[in-house]
């Protein structure tokens, strides 16, 4: 009997607890959603309106520019137009840094993975060490050089610096990922009389595949939400990418909150859905190392 | 503060002109000097949408070609800062109130006097004032702004009162009764968030005390006197509850958000607020409330106070058609184009003319006391490196405010920082 | 964001067992093609500002000034002399600690939760990846509506189940504020802790949790002598990557609090941000800045000796 009760209560503690993180992670979320469905003047109630009375998906439609957007005044039509843009350039820009990251930064990483040369071991070791430089550190200098060579303000000027970021990145987890490759395999293919170059594309790469999109995932990602370096190194509003567009929303004379939180669940919707759909591979990408240990 | 704000002025309506009776083709003739191949210009982008519509007409009429860049606020500065410090062609900076003297000490502007002349006379004081120093005129106002007193009418009437208070005092005196007759929480509503918005409202207060921040030597005098009072009153308005405790994590703009909800009596404030307060999409007070001339002190015998902001378009050292640049400045801020401008964002006119002009008082019932309310209205210091000695003297006013030090231990050490820089 | 040890074997030239034959004559030259554009970018984008930025640090240069004036040292010295900075040091410490112990707590926690069967598990734990996806700059913004005095959501729900009666000033209180945006920060990066704890656990051999049980140890017990252990190693990995993040934390405390109320969220890396891009005094800046490098690496070291003597106990 006292053990049946002490297992009914486990259950119930657990359920309880499970429930507890489901509302922890969710309640937030929900917030956003009511809060960028709902009328400007149920966002300014106390206390708050928990459930909308009317719901508009008016914002969405306002910020992604879709439907009529006849009646809409220049005030809120601007930043719509400008989040936008924002949009673009946050793709623009994460998308040629994710590829450049992950060309130059897999091949580098085979080299340290599977050829000999002098100072690999010290290189290796410094890009990794250079990975782990906080941004604040290079920003001060960054901005001072972009400005002399004209890139301050410019999408290349920021993609150049998230393709340093990103390269040190997937040079550190892509080493890791050839390393797991038995080396038998690419000796066969050379026997089979491929070049080395032969062997890691015909038969290297084709097994790290999944490696790779995790780690092109993450490094996506990351530059998606990157924010210090955009906010520092681009001032134009119309280069702006999207985490720094929220925060010009957020500096507005008046705080719209309701196009905030709008913009927000666009923003976060990207690297929301990567995450959940890709789930596996970037828990594995995330913990591949931490656990060897 | 008010500078950050986005000014979106529409295309559309800037074309359908209001035609108020007010010249709006150019009464001036146009400069004798070459022409230049282009203008460029570096504004906020509260002002870069609606300087790009007026660049395009100027730019018919001229023949040049005009490059607007717009910047967020908080990186104009530091734009306009290294633009003209790393030589780059500019011939046209916006220049808020606050960074003339920084501009000026830099070599950065040309004074503008010459070209100005005698029409200084007919700008509203105040607004052209904070942009002289020594004589000197360092930048042509775009808009006037300044702090108004706002009052939810509904509020103040169930209590009993037909009449906003004249004194802080008094005000004071009517939150407490409003807030026992159960009309309100709290009395007054401030933005006093660590921030630029904060130094505007202790300025004015400082102001409305009969007092300033620097002297005429120099020296901070932040901790003696009219300084301090006002401090202790701002403390005392959070300790008793006639202002509401939410003001210190407020800014100067959300502020205006919570006042619209209508659960408060008092709030003062920028005049976007009274574009704000009366947009029915966003606000419940919209017809409540009405616009006044800021309480003064009865203990210090003060009829009002107010502090000025605003930006204003300055010409730089370096370029090499000063004529033509004033040319559009002068089209910029043209009185057409002032009404423009007013109309869409409740952004006062520079010009005196257009506070009494009939058909523009006929149209906007509050402008007379807006003006009125420049007259008793004080700048912030003229001074280089204004943004850190702010910065300093925001952390020291927000101590005191949360309660982590007295006012006059905040102001001391603030007056000490300030004085090292 | 993996592993410490793959920095550390990075050097090892793997291929002592190839066959002498297929040593290409043009290996090296080929490696150094491979890694030359890696390098490069690392040079130009982070060692050359890095270099740049400790010159800078000594200078007194401002734009407004633009000829910079050597002063050795001095940045450095006005800093760490400085009141106001020492307080900011004060900040990111306790930033640091309270984040860590906290989300160390609740990290491990909610993996145990979720390492337990349930049905419906495998959805609860991809849900709870999420927030670990949004923004940082959405997670400042959000939890600012949040926490908003007047209309917020926490104020209303607290309300609402009667625990308050006025509307607590989240972000205006200089002792609240910190920990509400440690609380902010949580919810975004709690995720990491429990993948990686979660991850950590499917190493605990079950006979281990059995063979205790069956000498009656208790649920405690058996956490503490049975899976702790196991845990150690993925703690000093995540110990390390999360004190990095929180040592420099920006994003979070620029959009939610602006460093207020009172100074209280004023962290180093939002005071290097002031001092280099409001007061535009760029060697000060980069002094700051600096000095967030130098205590980074002290700090990473520091755990690094811990990894080596501890962990592998």
């Amino acid at each position: 009997m006292i053990v049946t009760r002490s297992t009914h209560l486990q259950r119930v503690a657990l359920y309880a607890a499970v429930s507890a993180i489901v509302l922890w992670t969710l309640a937030p979320f929900y917030w956003m959603l009511v809060s960028s469905v709902s009328e400007q003047r149920d966002l300014f109630s106390f206390p708050p309106v928990w459930f909308p009375r009317t719901i508009s998906f008016e914002r969405f439609w306002q910020l992604l520019g879709i439907g009529s957007l006849g009646d809409i005044d220049e005030e809120t039509a601007r930043p719509a137009r400008l989040f936008r843009s924002a949009l673009l350039n946050s793709v623009i820009v994460c998308g040629i840094t994710t590829i450049v990251g992950l060309t130059i930064g897999t091949t580098a990483a085979y080299a340290y993975a599977r050829l000999r040369f002098s100072f690999s071991r010290y290189l290796m070791a410094l890009t990794v060490m250079v990975h782990m430089l906080p941004p604040i550190a290079t920003v001060i200098p960054l901005y001072i050089l972009l400005r002399k060579i004209g890139l301050l303000n410019q999408l290349s000027g920021l993609i150049l610096v998230y393709a340093a970021l990103s390269v040190t990145y997937v040079v550190w987890v892509m080493n890791g990922y050839f390393r797991t490759i038995p080396r038998e395999l690419e000796d066969a293919a050379r026997i089979d009389g491929c070049s080395r170059m032969g062997a890691l594309f015909r038969v290297v790469l084709p097994i790290v595949v999944p490696g790779l999109i995790a780690t092109g995932i993450l490094v996506f990602i990351t530059t998606w939400n990157e924010f210090l370096y955009v906010l520092v190194l681009v001032n134009d509003p119309a280069n702006k990418t999207v985490p720094a567009m929220i925060a010009e929303f957020s500096t507005q004379d008046q705080i719209k909150y309701g196009m905030i939180m709008t913009g927000g669940i666009i923003v976060s919707l990207p690297p929301v859905l990567l995450a959940l759909i890709f789930q596996r591979r970037l828990i594995s990408g995330l913990t591949a190392g931490a656990i060897k240990g | 503060m008010v500078t950050r704000r986005q000014f979106l002025v529409s295309a559309s309506a800037l074309a359908g002109s209001v035609g108020m009776g007010l010249h709006s083709s150019r009464a001036w003739a146009a400069p004798t000097s070459p022409k230049p191949s282009k203008l460029v210009a570096i504004v906020t982008s509260t002002y870069g949408p609606a300087l790009e519509a007026f660049a395009k007409e100027w730019t018919k009429q001229t023949g040049i070609p005009v490059e607007v860049i717009s910047q967020s606020y908080d990186t104009t500065y530091t734009k306009i800062v290294t633009a003209l410090a790393g030589g780059s062609a500019t011939d046209i900076v916006i220049v808020d109130s606050i960074w003339t003297a920084g501009f000026v000490q830099a070599g950065f502007l040309q004074p503008l006097n010459g070209f100005v002349g005698s029409a200084t006379k007919d700008l509203v004081p105040v607004s052209i004032d904070q942009r002289t120093i020594d004589g000197k005129v360092y930048s042509m106002p775009i808009s006037n702004e300044a702090k108004f007193f706002y009052y939810n009418a509904d509020i103040l009437k169930a209590g009993g009162y037909n009449t906003p208070p004249r004194t802080w005092e008094e005000a004071a005196k009517i939150s407490q009764d409003l807030k026992d007759k159960k009309l309100v929480k709290h009395g007054t509503i401030w933005g006093w968030q660590q921030s630029e918005g904060l130094i505007c409202d202790y300025v004015a207060l400082v102001n409305g005390l009969g007092g300033k921040l620097i002297d005429d030597g120099g020296k901070w005098i932040v901790n003696q006197g009219p300084g301090v009072k006002a401090l202790e009153f701002m403390v005392d308005q959070l300790k008793s509850g006639g202002a509401d405790p939410s003001s210190i994590s407020l800014s100067d703009r959300q502020v205006v958000d919570s006042f619209s909800a209508g659960e408060h009596a008092f709030l003062m404030s920028w005049s976007f607020a009274l574009g704000a307060l009366n947009n029915p999409k966003n606000s419940k007070v919209v017809d409540k409330v009405k616009l006044d001339l800021v309480p003064g002190f009865a203990s210090a015998g003060t009829t009002s106070t107010s502090v000025v902001g605003g930006s204003g378009f300055g010409v730089t050292a370096t370029t090499k058609a000063a004529d033509w640049a004033w040319d559009l400045i002068q089209f910029a801020t043209d009185r057409t184009r002032q009404i423009e401008i007013f109309k869409i964002r409740s952004n006062v006119p520079v010009w005196k003319e257009l506070y009494t002009n009939p058909a523009v008082v006929k149209e906007y019932p509050y402008i007379s006391q807006m003006e009125r309310q420049f007259e008793y209205a004080t700048w912030r210091p003229n001074i280089q490196n204004y943004a850190e000695l702010s910065g300093v003297l925001q952390l020291q006013i927000h101590k005191a405010l949360s309660g982590q030090v007295s006012p006059q231990a905040a102001l001391d050490q603030a007056a000490t920082e300030m004085a090292k820089l | 964001m993996t592993s410490i040890d793959l920095a550390e074997r990075a050097g090892q030239t793997p291929g002592a067992a190839r066959r002498p034959g297929f040593t290409e004559p043009n290996e090296t030259t080929l490696a150094w093609l491979l890694v030359l554009p890696s390098l490069l970018i690392i040079l130009g984008i982070k060692l050359y500002p890095l270099a740049y930025s400790l010159w800078l640090s000594g200078f007194k240069v401002s734009v407004l000034s633009p000829v910079a004036r050597y002063v050795g040292t001095d940045n450095y010295v006005a800093l760490l002399t400085n009141p106001n900075f020492q307080a900011s040091l004060g900040r990111t410490l306790y930033f640091t600690v309270a984040s860590l112990v906290i989300q160390m707590v609740l990290g491990i926690s909610i993996a145990l939760v979720l390492n337990t069967p349930f049905r419906g598990r495998t959805f609860v734990r991809a849900l709870v990846l999420l927030p670990w996806a949004v923004p940082t700059v959405v997670n400042a913004v959000l939890w600012q509506w949040i926490y908003h005095p007047q209309f917020g959501a926490l104020n209303g729900l607290l309300n609402l189940v009667g625990l308050i009666d006025q509307n607590v000033q989240w972000l205006g209180s200089p002792y609240l504020a910190m920990n509400m945006v440690i609380l902010a920060d949580t919810w975004k990066t709690l995720p990491l802790y429990v993948i990686m704890f979660l991850a950590a656990l499917q190493t605990v051999p079950d006979e281990l949790h059995q063979a205790a049980a069956v000498d009656g140890a208790g649920f405690w017990k058996r956490f503490v002598h049975v899976t702790l252990p196991f845990l150690k190693p993925t703690m000093v990995v995540v110990l390390v990557l999360r004190t990095m993040e929180t040592f420099r934390v920006f994003d979070i405390i620029f959009l939610m609090t602006a460093g207020g109320p009172a100074g209280s969220t004023t962290v180093i890396g939002y005071y290097a941000y002031l001092e280099a891009f409001r007061n535009l005094n760029f060697g000060a800046g980069a002094a700051a800045a600096n000095i967030i490098v130098f205590s980074v690496a002290l700090i990473s070291l520091a755990y690094l000796r811990l990894l080596r003597t501890r962990a592998f106990d």
